[in-house]
């Protein structure tokens, strides 16, 4: 249902986190190594810009139209007819992005977990579970995120360590000396796959201060390209480049790989169990977009009597809209990136040129850049010029690239610290 | 198509409608939901004999996909 709950700036930044960490997990790196080898751990860097944009658009339109969400504020702004075709454009990218991403979802299941489940009764499943969340308050999505994102984050950041054993750094070499066009070639696809920040536009009525969007997606962004940072770099450490262009579930190959002791064999399972919960957040997110864009073409801008209706027709559409599991992680990998930036191009600049057209009284700004800030900025900047430099002569001597990865490591934790930082001073001042 | 997931979204549509006709206060609302009963419906029929319709047998949208594929493992 469309209620009009706010919520704190860090339950919106976990949730960030739980849209772009999870789904980018188990089917993304094999098609980022494929892209980039060995230097695919890098990939993420060039999508916290993407992402630190998207959170500048958000702000800006929470600022423009307090109150209202991204549909509301379209239609406001464009008029009913083509505010509501180009509504409809976004509403079509939004369930293509959720039945892509089920396919991949109950595709895994059926293969991984539950084999002898008919796949349309897992995808039921889901959705009638999807379908659950979206009747009842935006509020209790983001606090049993809250929950299940932190034990997530907790356990997930660890992995490096719960493999230690198994970590092969020579499988990292020769790194960056396939000159610059291999890490921009992993950046496009990791730009890609936080393209589903644009969800956030459906809860921007959810904000309390137009600030506290813009710092919850700024840290959440960083936050999350660093954890997919890690994770790639156990990927390609652990499996090899090479091996993961070759694996489907190589997300779900590598927490195999866990060993800690005899005992402990089957961490796994563990892992896995936060996993699903974290996914499942992720999708709930997705589907009440898609519901709170097609209940705005209603008088009564509520949902509730299409909740199910709708996710049965996203249930019919997931289990035919794909033949096999490699088309539907191929599309996921290479066909969602340009039809997600041409839809949020064309969404984007038709939303601001009709907020220009009309015009408005100035706004004071409540938005003012701290030394952290600036600091993100710099760091970003500084772990761009380590790819760059490590590229150019990487391939002269391996002492280079791997000069260039140690300054790239450590650009990316300084980087992460200012954001945290920055959300800090920025949730501190407010209290 | 699964026989049982059709009696299955049967029931599921039907419950959905006597519980949430209150809810329904407009004509908007009701057009709506019948719009997307109608295109259940469209899609149980179509799928019945055939299995599935994969989106990559689009012309366009398979050279896309391809087109990217072959770009990225150069």
């Amino acid at each position: 249902m469309q209620d009009r709950m706010k919520v704190t700036a860090l339950q919106m930044s976990l949730l960030v986190a739980s849209l772009l960490i999870a789904s980018n997990m188990i089917t993304m790196p094999t098609a980022l190594t494929m892209a980039a080898q060995q230097d695919a751990w890098y990939a993420y860097l060039f999508s916290i810009p993407y992402g630190i944009g998207m959170a500048y658009i958000m702000w800006r339109l929470v600022r423009s139209s307090p109150e209202k969400n991204m549909y509301e504020i379209m239609q406001q702004s464009l008029g009913k007819w083509f505010g509501g075709l180009m509504n409809g454009v976004l509403i079509a990218y939004l369930s293509m992005d959720l039945i892509t991403q089920l396919r991949i979802y109950s595709d895994f299941f059926s293969s991984s977990i539950l084999l002898r489940t008919p796949q349309i009764y897992i995808l039921l499943m889901t959705m009638l579970l999807l379908a659950y969340y979206a009747g009842g308050s935006m509020e209790h999505l983001f606090r049993t995120n809250v929950v299940f994102i932190t034990l997530f984050i907790g356990f997930y950041t660890l992995t490096p360590i719960f493999l230690l054993n198994e970590i092969d750094l020579n499988k990292l070499q020769p790194s960056l000396s396939n000159g610059v066009i291999q890490p921009l070639k992993g950046g496009f696809l990791a730009i890609g796959s936080f393209t589903d920040l644009i969800v956030f536009g459906a809860f921007l009525h959810h904000v309390r201060k137009p600030r506290d969007i813009y710092i919850a997606m700024k840290t959440g962004v960083i936050y999350s390209a660093f954890m997919l940072t890690i994770w790639l770099f156990c990927v390609v450490s652990v499996v090899s480049p090479i091996l993961s262009t070759r694996l489907i579930y190589i997300g779900w190959i590598l927490v195999q790989q866990i060993h800690v002791t005899d005992f402990l064999d089957r961490i796994d399972l563990f892992l896995i169990s936060l996993y699903v919960p974290i996914l499942l957040i992720k999708f709930a997110a997705v589907y009440i977009a898609i519901l709170t864009g097609i209940a705005s073409y209603t008088k009564q801008k509520k949902f509730d009597f299409i909740n199910l209706p709708v996710g049965i027709v996203v249930t019919i559409l997931a289990s035919i809209t794909f033949n096999n599991t490699d088309e539907v992680s191929q599309f996921y990998a290479f066909g969602i990136t340009p039809i997600s930036i041409c839809v949020q191009f064309i969404f984007l600049a038709g939303l601001f040129i009709g907020l220009g057209i009309k015009k408005r009284k100035s706004q004071p700004a409540d938005l003012k850049v701290n030394g952290s800030g600036i600091g993100v900025w710099l760091m970003l900047a500084g772990g761009a010029a380590a790819i760059i430099a490590g590229a150019t002569v990487g391939n002269q001597h391996g002492y280079y690239g791997l000069t260039s990865a140690c300054l790239f490591v450590c650009f990316l934790l300084v980087c992460v610290y200012f954001s945290m930082r920055e959300f800090a001073k920025a949730i501190g001042k407010r209290t | 198509m699964d026989i049982g997931f059709i009696v299955f979204v049967i029931v599921l549509l039907i419950g959905t409608a006597v519980v949430k006709w209150k809810n329904m206060k407009n004509l908007s609302s009701k057009m709506m939901f019948f719009t997307i009963v109608g295109l259940i419906v469209i899609l149980i029929i179509i799928c019945i004999k055939h299995k599935a319709y994969s989106i990559m047998s689009v012309s366009v949208i398979r050279n896309m996909v391809m087109g990217l594929y072959d770009l990225m493992k150069e």
